[in-house]
């Protein structure tokens, strides 16, 4: 457990999902004593990928082992039971169904603890058609548009994205503040809650620059395509079709200044977003290329658009004669955002998260520590924290 | 009362995503937000404007919020800023890690100001290090973080290409932020001790990627000879992943696209009987159905499936129609608009009315009288430059 500004309270964690796992952890990070509910094969996460993702999302929480639908199934709503009514909050993702049958659902668990903070997630809302339905990672990525947004795709199928669950990561941050939220209040007031948060809500504010309808800003590219896009559906069109219509609403997106380069050891990737950090780029690129800025700019002009990408296959040219490390100190001389492309498996040993303490050794389950990303918080009036590694199933 | 939040004063010093994601969700919280800007409005009002300093952009990050103009270099609006935190409880700010103390509005100083006061400072790549004074921008992020590496998605040149369907670095540290400050408050609310809380876009970038980040790790550079380009790297650590499973990907339909994400050995066997076995056999049975038909006979079985959307679809989807998820509003400048409203419903106290983002300036002159200032002393302050638009 780490001393933080949770320290002292217990939440009881009802999740097999990353979001409510994810949540649980931003809560041990900041102090808090947190029981996960586990079934007796234990989370599903335990047998995915080699489980780092498991011993990451857990680490700190403590494990019991419960079960609701066998032999001792009595014993163990009554356990449960005991352990809500003694806990300061919940962090509840099962599906509705299996919340009634372990006896935790809201009515059943305010009824012997009133102050309780109760943070529900229900991935599509509690309302609509879709409210019973299953969830996971890929169905919210694909019924969101974050699938089809991004737009990748293998012989036109659209494929997902791998980086990160955004979503469900989103959605258990959102659920963490709901716990502090209703934790303050009631340290105010005396009165606990019932604080209601859904991931397909969360995943449409993610886009809220495309999900929002604002006619102004929308009237001329945004809403002629998505109406496309619905003429094409009702007249039976292929996704192919549909994808193409909306790619038509987008606003274009070529040029030098925003995007990768491959390097002669790797890749950087360069920001110029305004018109004096793209004067600044074109020094560091050595071009006079003038793309958007140029009084002549105009996209639908082939001659001129044959023109700007033939500089910039120059451009390409130049960045791959030369390390990365030349490109990086060339843009930062002329102040240009510009960053190196790291792989994920690298960063622990980057000079800027050591400096910054931005890993931390936890023990795995067999106590080797690992070097995990710390907790993204940091607490002034605490020192920085420790966690304690994920629980074996059951051990508490 | 009107939100769990509400009496909390919050003074915002921000720009772009990250930090105005975070008041917004806190003035949905019923926090009452001052959002502080330069003259001429913070840059992401100039970003695809629809209006001299408005954009669609801003009016989505900032709703619910006051605005109060500011130039920062004066020494009567660090002054200005030091009486509205006397009575603020939260300064929420983002700027290079340099910056604050050169305005007099770092922690140390607003510290002495309010000694009960709740700190929560946002920087790129956090206080130190090489890279602790650099821009950062939501591209830069992604590529030093790993994020565009992990995503793995190359341009033609085979160099990397951003995400694109979300700012997800900005997007989830803004949640960070408002998390932040909620649980500081909390240990505040418990002992009377404001503090310094710090965050950073990289740090929440790491934890988006928690699993791939931990070591020990085998970087794609040890998997591939020396001298591979990075297109070649992406590819070696696209081939270590597990193998596209038929019950868990993106088919096809005559109309559409659908995907069939089984979680069990029970779905699996359901889906198996509905659709097929091997990829081939799917696709094809797909192909043969529209996107209704197929989502009507999943619906009837528990195997998780969606269709593929894209996000404009989304206002007009029953189940945001179903929840209220979408909130109508009237700006001031630009008119109508609806947008995703508050995402937290607490069910102890009503929820503040959502309100637009606020035209430049609306509230300089309240915001100064409100702080005893005279008519005649706040237009002298407008002459000389010290506060901007009103």
């Amino acid at each position: 457990m780490t001393d933080g500004p949770l320290d002292g309270l217990t939440i009881v964690e009802l999740a097999s999902d990353l979001a409510g796992a994810a949540a649980g952890q931003i809560m041990t990070d900041e102090g808090a004593t947190v029981i996960k509910i586990e079934p007796p094969g234990g989370d599903p996460l335990r047998r995915a990928d080699g489980s780092r993702l498991f011993q990451t999302l857990n680490r700190g929480k403590h494990s019991v082992v419960l079960d609701f639908y066998g032999a001792t199934s009595v014993a163990s709503r009554e356990e449960l039971g005991r352990l809500l009514a003694r806990a300061d909050a919940v962090i509840a993702s099962w599906p509705r169904a299996q919340r009634d049958a372990a006896g935790a659902d809201y009515p059943a668990v305010r009824a012997r603890n009133p102050a309780i903070v109760y943070v529900s997630l229900c991935p599509f809302g509690e309302r609509g058609e879709w409210a019973e339905r299953p969830s996971n990672a890929l169905v919210m990525q694909a019924i969101s548009g974050l699938m089809g947004a991004e737009g990748k795709t293998a012989d036109g199928v659209p494929t997902p994205l791998v980086a990160t669950d955004m979503t469900g990561r989103s959605a258990g941050i959102l659920a963490a503040l709901g716990v502090s939220a209703g934790l303050f209040f009631r340290e105010r007031t005396g009165i606990g809650q019932k604080i209601d948060i859904s991931e397909l809500a969360v995943a449409a504010f993610l886009q809220t620059g495309r999900t929002a309808e604002i006619p102004a800003a929308d009237s001329r590219l945004r809403n002629p395509a998505r109406d496309n896009v619905r003429a094409l559906r009702a007249a039976g069109a292929s996704y192919a079709a549909q994808h193409a219509a909306r790619q038509a609403g987008l606003p274009i997106a070529f040029g030098p200044f925003y995007r990768g380069f491959v390097t002669a050891d790797g890749a950087v990737f360069v920001g110029a977003l305004s018109r004096g950090l793209r004067d600044r780029a074109r020094r560091a690129f050595g071009t006079t290329l003038l793309h958007r800025d140029d009084p002549r700019w105009d996209p639908n002009d082939a001659a001129f658009v044959a023109e700007c990408r033939a500089e910039e296959a120059r451009i390409e040219q130049r960045f791959r004669a030369a390390p990365s490390a030349h490109w990086v100190q060339r843009c930062e001389a002329e102040n240009v955002p510009v960053g190196a492309v790291a792989f994920p498996e690298d960063l622990a040993s980057s000079p800027q998260a050591i400096a910054n303490d931005y890993f931390v050794p936890v023990p795995d389950d067999t106590a080797r520590p690992q070097q995990q990303a710390a907790p993204f918080i940091r607490f002034g009036r605490f020192p920085a924290p420790s966690p304690a590694g994920a629980p074996t199933l059951g051990e508490n | 009362m009107n939100g769990v939040l509400e009496g909390i004063h919050v003074v915002e010093l921000s720009q772009i995503i990250a930090a105005p994601v975070a008041g917004q969700i806190l003035a949905d919280l019923g926090a009452d937000v001052l959002k502080i800007e330069p003259p001429g409005g913070e840059s992401w009002r100039l970003q695809a404007p629809i209006a001299p300093t408005e954009s669609k952009s801003y009016q989505c990050l900032n709703r619910g919020k006051h605005n109060l103009t500011l130039d920062l270099t004066r020494p009567e609006a660090t002054r200005i800023v030091h009486r509205l935190v006397e009575d603020a409880d939260v300064v929420l700010i983002n700027y290079r890690p340099d910056v604050p103390a050169r305005f007099g509005i770092d922690w140390a100083t607003l510290s002495r100001v309010n000694p009960a006061l709740v700190y929560v400072d946002l920087t790129a790549f956090g206080r130190r290090g090489p890279s602790a004074l650099r821009p950062g921008y939501d591209g830069i992020v992604q590529a030093v973080s790993g994020l565009m590496a992990g995503e793995g998605k190359l341009r033609p040149d085979g160099a990397p290409a951003a995400i694109a369907s979300a700012a997800i670095a900005d997007f989830a540290t803004g949640m960070v932020l408002a998390q932040a400050v909620v649980t500081a408050l909390y240990h505040r609310e418990c002992t009377g001790e404001g503090q310094l809380v710090e965050c950073s876009l990289l740090a929440t970038a790491l934890w988006l990627q928690s699993a791939e980040v931990t070591t020990p790790a085998t970087s794609p550079s040890q998997l591939a000879p020396e001298g591979a380009t990075y297109a070649e790297l992406v590819q070696r650590r696209a081939a270590a992943a597990p193998a596209v499973d038929a019950h868990r990907r993106v088919y096809l339909t005559s109309d559409g696209a659908i995907v069939i994400a089984v979680d069990s050995a029970d779905q699996r066997r359901a889906a198996a009987a509905l659709v097929g076995t091997t990829e081939e056999a799917i696709a094809a049975r797909m192909m043969g159905g529209t996107n209704d038909e197929w989502l009507e006979r999943l619906a009837a079985t528990a195997i998780p499936a969606a269709p593929v959307l894209f996000p404009e679809d989304l206002s007009g989807h029953q189940q945001f129609a179903a929840n209220d998820w979408f909130v109508t509003l009237e700006h001031e400048v630009t008119g109508t608009q609806s947008q995703v409203g508050p995402l937290l419903r607490c069910s102890a106290v009503d929820a503040p009315p959502p309100r637009p983002a606020p035209p430049l300036g609306r509230d300089t002159d309240a915001v100064l009288r409100a702080l005893g200032y005279r008519d005649d002393e706040i237009a002298h302050l407008a002459e000389r430059g010290v506060i901007g638009e009103r």
